[in-house]
């Protein structure tokens, strides 16, 4: 296991494609930081006109700024909005590439099932996971160096956390943990996508089709959650994972158990289909 | 020899690939249900007490969104209907190309007689499914205008798009500008981008066109500018609707896709004459 799950991490890590997703994720969410630059520069101007003793540097804060809780620039729209193809077309091809090429029949020979199907698992997830998280914390770097580390107030309004929403007492007290916290959720659930490719390479012979669907799942999800919740069930919690996946909730406050509910549902049935179907299917 | 490569484009594109139509027809008659919930809802409170007409519902369908102002206050999110319809419609007619050129393409390309017949074959073939995917969307709402008693009408109904669309609106909106903004236009666009994400599909991986189409629409919802094409396919951001002023002009929409074809038709006649066919995955 230890030594097939070492041939997976490093076919990841010698991944062309990998490496190209993460350069554009990386990119699109240099891009939010750009923004943020140029929106720094000009309060930080329109602070030394005014003539207060007592600047306002409440507004500089990272956590104001870094693309977890933006929610207006242009790179921060690209990212939240392409993530879960950042997420498949990082590594979740792989597994289908290898079925297709009868690659898999090689390692299975030399292996167990239940080995390949839990290295190739586990190698998956942790590729989608990287491809979202390792360009938000870039991002998170990024801006700090340009901003200070002031701990958010509810009294002020830069801070989009509403109240009642999921770790809203924890971004107001400890941000750093909700930042962290945010980090690993998203991690999981790309994680997560990238693992429903692999489960649909199983079901389906179309590479196209294996790595888009998530994608439109997601997108009708997030079509649903507005119309189910908001007309049907007249709740404002958001079952969308497009949106909940980002830290600071819009247009609608995010729930804890949602997010969990979500989180095994969706272990549950890639890993399911993964091991059981893989370790019983036949290759040959 | 050309009608030939034609049909079997067809045959091999269109038909063999019907189930994929399906899933445009339920979606849209779950966009036209969630229109009728908020009709309902108007009629219930006595605001509006019209019903609409088919022509309403194609409006709400590529209604977009409003002119984005990014501000701290006011989060971007993002059409998810619009973007869904033309997403999707892109990626019915995404990978038939590479698909084709990996299996017995090769041997058609062949015997053929040329490269040039092949790709324009092709590009037939992509406005066929496109226009096809439109035309199974109009159904889908007629079915459902049918089932629910609804006129069909291609006359928009002022007061119901006012509601809906929460802004009010200035002057009617004659027949033939309804056709224009919401039927040949949303139509025009979808065919520009579909070509387009068919010439990108000769440079780079056809996974990676579809999210250069997908970035593509996203910028469009973002930004109102004229450059960039999605805007002519949303109904809130038609000169129709906001006027003249501000709104989005027929006219430049139409030239802007005709460039959008040609720079995909003829780029990618001179791209797929130098295309290495033997090296595909």
């Amino acid at each position: 296991m230890r030594t097939c799950l070492r041939l997976e991490l490093r076919k990841i890590f010698r991944s062309g494609w990998f490496w190209l997703v993460m350069g554009i994720a990386i990119g699109i969410s240099c891009l939010s930081t750009m923004e943020m630059i140029r929106l720094t520069k000009d309060s930080i101007e329109l602070s030394s006109l005014t003539m207060i003793e007592q600047k306002e540097y409440m507004v500089l804060s990272i956590f104001t700024k870094w693309i977890g809780c933006d929610s207006f620039t242009l790179g921060f729209s690209l990212y939240f909005f392409l993530f879960p193809l950042f997420a498949t077309f990082a590594y979740g091809w792989s597994f289908f590439q290898e079925k297709k090429s009868g690659y898999i029949k090689n390692l299975i020979t030399r292996t167990t099932r239940k080995n390949y199907y839990w290295a190739k698992y586990i190698s998956v997830f942790i590729a989608g996971g990287l491809s979202m998280t390792v360009p938000m914390l870039i991002n998170m770097f990024l801006t700090a160096t340009f901003s200070n580390l002031n701990t958010p107030d509810v009294v002020y309004t830069y801070f989009s956390m509403m109240h009642g929403s999921f770790g809203s007492e924890l971004f107001y007290s400890h941000p750093f943990l909700f930042s962290v916290l945010y980090l690993f959720i998203d991690f999981i659930f790309c994680g997560l996508i990238a693992c429903m490719s692999m489960a649909l390479s199983f079901f389906i012979k179309n590479r196209l089709a294996v790595l888009l669907i998530p994608f439109f799942f997601l997108l009708i999800l997030d079509y649903l959650s507005n119309f189910l919740m908001m007309e049907i069930f007249h709740t404002e919690y958001n079952i969308s994972v497009m949106r909940f996946l980002h830290p600071t909730p819009f247009p609608w406050f995010i729930s804890g158990w949602i997010i969990l509910g979500y989180g095994v549902l969706f272990t549950i049935l890639t890993m399911g289909i993964c091991i059981k179907k893989g370790t019983s299917s036949d290759v040959f | 020899m050309f009608f030939k490569m034609l049909s079997y484009d067809i045959y091999r594109g269109i038909w063999r690939k019907k189930y994929l139509f399906l899933p445009l027809f339920v979606l849209t008659i779950i966009f036209c249900q969630s229109f009728y919930y908020d009709m309902q809802s108007y009629q219930m409170m006595g605001i509006c007490m019209e019903s609409g007409s088919w022509m309403d519902y194609i409006a709400l369908l590529f209604q977009g969104m409003k002119e984005y102002i990014p501000s701290p206050d006011n989060p971007f999110v993002f059409p998810v209907m619009w973007i869904l319809i033309f997403l999707y419609v892109a990626y019915i007619s995404l990978g038939y190309l590479h698909d084709d050129l990996t299996a017995s393409g090769q041997q058609v390309l062949i015997r053929s007689g040329g490269r040039k017949l092949w790709w324009i074959s092709k590009c037939l073939w992509n406005v066929a499914i496109t226009m096809l995917s439109f035309m199974v969307m109009y159904l889908s709402v007629t079915v459902y205008c049918l089932i629910r008693g609804i006129p069909l009408s291609f006359s928009c109904t002022t007061s119901v798009l006012e509601y809906q669309l929460e802004m009010p609106i200035l002057s009617s909106i004659s027949v033939w500008q309804g056709i224009c903004v919401l039927i040949l236009m949303p139509l025009g666009v979808a065919l520009a981008l579909n070509l387009f994400q068919m010439f990108l599909g000769l440079l780079i991986k056809p996974w990676y066109s579809c999210g250069m189409i997908a970035a593509i629409l996203l910028i469009s919802a973002y930004f109102k500018s004229p450059l960039l094409i999605g805007n002519y396919s949303m109904f809130y951001r038609s000169a129709v609707l906001i006027g003249e002023e501000s709104g989005m002009q027929l006219i430049i929409g139409a030239l802007l896709t005709l460039v959008f074809v040609a720079v995909a038709v003829m780029g990618g006649l001179f791209l797929f004459s130098k295309h290495d066919i033997l090296n595909q995955e």
